[in-house]
């Protein structure tokens, strides 16, 4: 790349991209960006990674039978991305997509609504080489065999509940409205498991006490994840209320990984987790009876990485375009996605069932 | 390249869909052959398309955006194309192999492909190997194209060449790989005739086993 023509990009930049530590001494660089709008805010997140980022070998780097590697090394950091109104416009950066349009829509229906949550394996068939979850099932249905424990306090009377309640000496889990007991057939036996809904004990939360700072989901579960190929790159969804200068309730949403392709994927993660904050912030409006408005979006990774293999597409693509071409000509506004939006939702709604 | 032609091919490349029905119509209307336009307007944006995405010029939904704008040309050409009109490039059958239920990239390549004037038999993702076979048979494909996203499902694409084998079908068949994970020589271990990073070099991977 034209390094002159990059330090101008920078410049341009200016305020919007920071190196808040460099890469040395075995330290990973840690950048922050933002911007008003969700495609400004992770534009500026892709020019910061590329240009302070350092250069780190992965897993999936193609090696020859030598063991020599055939593709170039990842960039990484870790990052902060900011988005000061993450429902202003233009949302959509034409950059961040690996497919159509309309395949943000299917992403968006996957993630908040679990359209494939049936395309979640079998733990018990080896054979079954499915999803081994999906965010919505850890988010709105996060997994727990049932314990004797629970099952017992559940079970207590009311009264004798209500000792343990006066000196918070036990947790009712089955009391809750968004915990739901399922039984599954494990070889031949009934299991009976939890299922959590997180966004709605979130929901919840933030009605109640519009000031918590409980108010999270998250999607690790240790017994699992420490033992597949491919565990969960999201790690937690936090939600805080704060009053506007106007006094008008406003949602703040943070969002972690342990580990984002930048490139690939960590626009349309989100997309969809802004759509997410929307359901959030409908639903509990519904509940208070007053408007909760969106805040800020924060976006937080561990390891923020362009795979070795995708730096020369995205020298030749993304930063090519981000130099050469005029910013609204590389983003959508959603509205101008709806037609396509709209043709996935039909599609869907005949392949699923629903949208 | 009359000019109403190459008004299709550029308002194509720009993907935009309504003005692309309205410039083939005009076409028609000029007395322009069905065929001609396909060829000398669709299929010629289309290239454009695809070169655009090798040079970096379009981000991918740019090139499905373009692919939707040849398909609405297409469907007012459609009922006007005879046989001897419509490129004899053969039938190509394509998807996500076993296991695997990704199908982003396999819709990119079906995408292009139906934009450079294949027939594309679409199965969809999670195709078993007998179900290749099957379409292969069934429709006398000339490609196959599969797609795995996975490291996990990537053998099945060697099951499925295996099962083309056993079928005696392999040499009546060119075999395309593509996704995230694969590489060059993976395509060439296992035995498949041609490896596409991307869609754009999908299509021309095809038109060169062709020759």
């Amino acid at each position: 790349m034209d390094k002159e023509k990059l330090k101008g990009l920078l410049q341009e930049k200016k305020g919007r991209i920071h190196l808040i530590s460099p890469s040395c001494r075995g330290n990973i660089p840690v950048v922050a960006a933002s911007g008003e709008s969700l495609a400004e805010a992770w534009e500026n997140a892709m020019v910061g990674l590329y240009l302070h980022g350092c250069e780190v070998r992965t897993q999936y780097d193609a090696q020859d039978e030598k063991g020599n590697y055939l593709d170039p090394p990842s960039k990484d950091c870790s990052i902060l991305i900011s988005i000061e109104d993450p429902t202003s416009e233009p949302m959509i950066h034409l950059g961040g997509i690996p497919g159509g349009l309309e395949d943000l829509e299917e992403y968006v229906q996957e993630v908040r609504d679990g359209i494939k949550d049936h395309w979640v394996r079998d733990p018990l068939d080896p054979n079954d080489t499915r999803w081994q979850y999906t965010y919505h099932q850890r988010l709105f249905q996060y997994a727990l065999p049932l314990s004797e424990f629970d099952r017992y306090l559940g079970q207590l009377p009311e009264e004798e509940k209500q000792k343990f309640y006066e000196k918070e000496t036990a947790h009712f889990l089955l009391d809750h409205d968004y915990v739901r007991v399922v039984e599954k057939d494990v070889h031949g036996k009934k299991q009976a498991f939890v299922q959590i809904n997180q966004i709605q004990y979130v929901i919840d939360k933030l009605a109640q006490q519009p000031f918590t700072r409980q108010a999270q989901a998250i999607t690790w579960q240790p017994y699992l994840d420490t033992d597949i190929y491919d565990p969960a790159c999201l790690q937690s969804m936090w939600f805080r209320i704060l009053d506007d200068e106007n006094r008008r309730p406003t949602l703040n949403m943070n969002i972690r990984f342990r580990s984002r392709d930048a490139y690939d994927a960590s626009f349309m993660n989100c997309f969809a987790f802004i759509h997410i904050m929307e359901y959030v912030a409908e639903e509990v409006s519904k509940k208070t009876g007053q408007e909760l408005r969106i805040g800020r979006y924060v976006d937080e990774s561990d390891s923020f990485h362009i795979y070795g293999k995708r730096v020369a597409d995205f020298e030749t693509r993304f930063l090519t375009n981000v130099l050469n071409r005029e910013f609204a000509k590389r983003t959508f506004s959603r509205k101008e996605a709806e037609p396509f939006f709209e043709e996935r939702r039909r599609m869907l709604l005949e392949k699923f069932g629903k949208s | 390249m009359s000019n109403i032609l190459n008004d299709i091919a550029a308002t194509l490349y720009e993907g935009n869909r309504d003005q692309v029905t309205v410039l083939v119509r005009q076409a028609l209307d000029q007395g322009t052959a069905p065929g001609i336009i396909l060829n000398d307007g669709l299929i010629k944006g289309m290239d454009r398309v695809g070169q655009g995405f090798k040079d970096g010029e379009l981000f991918v939904p740019e090139v499905l955006i373009a692919a939707r704008a040849m398909q609405a040309g297409m469907d007012v050409l459609r009922p006007l194309l005879t046989e001897s009109d419509t490129p004899a490039i053969g039938k190509f059958v394509i998807g996500t192999v076993k296991g695997d239920l990704h199908d982003i990239g396999k819709n990119l390549v079906k995408m292009m492909m139906e934009g450079a004037g294949f027939e594309i038999i679409d199965l969809g993702a999670d195709v078993a190997p007998e179900a290749f076979v099957a379409a292969v048979k069934e429709h006398k494909a000339k490609f196959i194209g599969m797609s795995a996203l996975l490291t996990t499902t990537m053998p099945q694409m060697k099951t499925t060449i295996e099962a083309l084998e056993k079928e005696g079908l392999r040499s009546a068949v060119k075999v395309m790989v593509g996704g995230a994970p694969l590489t060059s020589a993976y395509a060439d271990q296992i035995g498949a005739d041609a490896y596409a990073p991307d869609a754009a070099t999908a299509v021309d991977e095809a038109r060169s086993l062709l020759l």
